[in-house]
């Protein structure tokens, strides 16, 4: 085997990006640029076959297997949906919220501060009206219907009406909706798992003469799974991945990765 | 820290040639007020940055970082200055050079290179002075040069390079604007840390007599007594194995 | 989970809320929420879209003639009756 002075003497002195792309068709599925650390885990088993003596005749190399792991600086969303096998969407997205609204003697109604959605009559999930009288703090929930009653609220255009029964009398109200802003969102089902994808590392290295040159991994199939744990809060923002890579059966050379770096003849 | 090259310690001022004296600052000339010590970390940055410091605005100016030396990116800058001297707070001008005047100072061309002389047309800054000068004040304000990405032979790599810097500078520009300024001294944190600390033996009133090289020199020499302190209870209490450090690692002497 | 009972929004018979079924519908069409089967649904809807201003008389009129040309007739609830009554009202308005 001939040795190639290009690939002697690097020290990889940034991971710059990780780019996913789709096996399929090469839609580009995520990238992350602000990784913190990437490892690539390279291993094999063997077995001795013995003779004589126990000595050790040759040895039996099978198994060979690629594991990456790693953390980017921030929470990708898109690197989300490879690691559960989701398809994120993007579009009108629900959101949860939860009101406390006071009222006055001459209030009728509330005002909400978004527009709630759902099921026309249905649209609040949960109201409750807590009013102050000579009992002390009194709550009752509430349900919704087509017009206000004595026990019952109506809702239209951002307006609780509210229920008869509370007329005349202070208080707050707790109201619970759903409302649609236009974003984006990525699950984690059941049925799913990771997918795989074609992943490129590009990196920068520096040589033994300091020159830096840009070197890229490429692994043919890599192979996202779903451990991954997220601390919410503080100050530290990781998002860490677990890939596995696969023999790329395809191209019919049976590569995990591979190391490449280019440099012009002088 | 950078390895000592000048013999700073106890010094207020360095004579570097027979026309260029570097004074050395008391932290408390620094940390007069945080205008104070912006105004002089900036006036020190046209010294001591790099062509890869700038590269994303040499870009701009469709200029290659790695084709500019140190020296001619230094005169690109200093040019600035001579050309505009009323732009340059004189105190603190006279903070890095007190025997010169800004006023006194232009670019010539002398040998086929520009040079900086003074008014009796003698040579204050040339190449060989200047990178003596740039050392000089990394070492006094315990900094290093950055030369990361300097040495990019294909294009394709260096505009990979600029491409990916702007992107970050963009970030982090977005970052410090989303934070607010920050109106604290960056000396703040090195002296609250050494002024409790049992082996360093000034209060408060007096860390602001020292100079900002003893200062950092200090804060270098306790780390690596920590460090040096760590790595032997580890030895005693049987964790690592010091034939395989390296015996520079445990000198306790950093200068 | 206790079980959750409300009134039909159009008979007002008490019945058990599934806010959970079927949310792989879209749901405008989720009547397990608000009525208490799928015909009543169908009287519901002019009926609320009509008191929000969202329908004009004459469309919901014939919406819910044509629930109650479907369905039947059916006795409604004292919540929606006025409603009701103002919608199917004759209108010299035209």
């Amino acid at each position: 085997m001939k040795t190639i002075a290009m690939l002697e003497g690097w020290t990889i002195t940034s991971v710059e990006t990780i780019e996913n792309y789709s096996r399929e068709d090469d839609t580009c599925l995520s990238i992350l640029d602000e990784i913190k650390n990437v490892s690539l885990a390279n291993t094999e088993d063997s077995a001795d076959v013995t003779g004589k003596n126990g000595q050790a005749l040759f040895t039996i190399k099978k198994g060979k297997a690629v594991t990456g792991s790693g953390s980017s600086g921030y929470i990708s969303g898109n690197l989300m949906a490879l690691q559960t096998g989701a398809e994120p969407t993007e579009g009108k997205i629900k959101f949860r919220k939860r009101e406390i609204v006071k009222f006055g003697k001459d209030d009728t109604s509330i005002n909400l501060s978004e527009t709630a959605v759902g099921t026309e009559g249905n649209e609040i999930l949960n109201l409750i009206v807590t009013v102050t009288d000579e009992n002390g703090d009194v709550s009752t929930q509430y349900e919704q219907a087509t017009a206000a009653d004595t026990s019952k609220f109506a809702y239209a255009d951002n307006v609780v009406t509210l229920p008869t029964a509370t007329n005349g009398k202070n208080g707050t109200v707790e109201v619970i909706y759903e409302y649609e802003k236009d974003g984006a969102s990525v699950g984690n089902k059941s049925g799913t798992y990771g997918k795989t994808t074609h992943t490129f590392i590009n990196c920068l290295g520096t040589n033994t003469c300091d020159e830096t040159y840009f070197i890229q991994i490429e692994v043919y199939r890599c192979d996202w799974n779903s451990n991954f744990t997220f601390e919410l809060g503080g100050d530290g923002v990781e998002h860490p991945f677990e890939f596995k890579s696969l023999v790329d059966k395809c191209s019919g050379e049976d590569r995990f990765w591979d190391f490449k770096v280019y440099k012009k003849s002088v | 820290m950078v390895k000592s090259k000048f013999s700073l310690l106890g010094k207020k001022e360095y004579k570097l040639t027979e026309n260029l004296t570097i004074h050395i600052p008391l932290v408390s000339e620094i940390r007069n007020c945080f205008e104070d010590e912006l105004l002089y970390f900036q006036l020190v940055s046209i010294f001591t940055s790099t062509p890869c410091d700038a590269m994303v605005e040499l870009d701009d100016c469709n200029i290659d970082y790695t084709k500019v030396t140190e020296y001619v990116f230094f005169i690109m800058k200093f040019l600035g200055l001579v050309n505009n001297p009323d732009s340059v707070s004189l105190i603190h001008w006279h903070m890095i050079f007190p025997y010169i005047d800004i006023h006194d100072l232009s670019v010539e061309q002398k040998n086929d290179m520009p040079v900086v002389i003074d008014n009796d047309n003698n040579i204050v800054i040339d190449e060989k002075i200047y990178l003596q000068l740039a050392d000089l004040l990394r070492q006094m304000l315990n900094t290093s040069k950055n030369m990361e990405y300097y040495k990019v032979p294909e294009e394709e790599t260096r505009r990979y390079i600029i491409d990916r810097q702007r992107l970050k500078r963009k970030r982090q520009f977005e970052r410090n604007k989303n934070q607010g300024n920050s109106m604290s001294s960056s000396l703040d944190g090195v002296i609250l840390l050494l002024v409790n600390n049992s082996n360093f033996k000034y209060n408060f009133k007096a860390v602001e007599k020292l100079t900002i090289y003893d200062l950092y020199a200090c804060l270098q020499q306790i780390y690596t007594d920590r460090e040096i302190d760590g790595i032997m209870s580890s030895y005693w209490s049987g964790n690592i194995d010091l034939k395989k450090l390296d015996n520079s690692k445990l000198n306790r002497i950093i200068l | 989970m206790a079980e959750q009972y409300r009134d039909c929004l159009v008979c007002g018979k008490s019945f058990k809320v599934c806010n959970i079924c079927q949310k792989d519908i879209d749901e405008m069409f989720q009547w397990r929420r608000i009525v208490c089967c799928p015909e009543h649904f169908s009287y519901h809807m002019p009926i609320i879209q009509y008191s929000r201003g969202k329908l004009d008389k004459d469309t919901a009129c014939n919406e819910l003639k044509s629930a109650i040309n479907t369905y039947g007739n059916i006795e409604f609830c004292d919540n929606v009756k006025g409603i009701v009554n103002e919608i199917l009202s004759e209108n010299n308005v035209q």
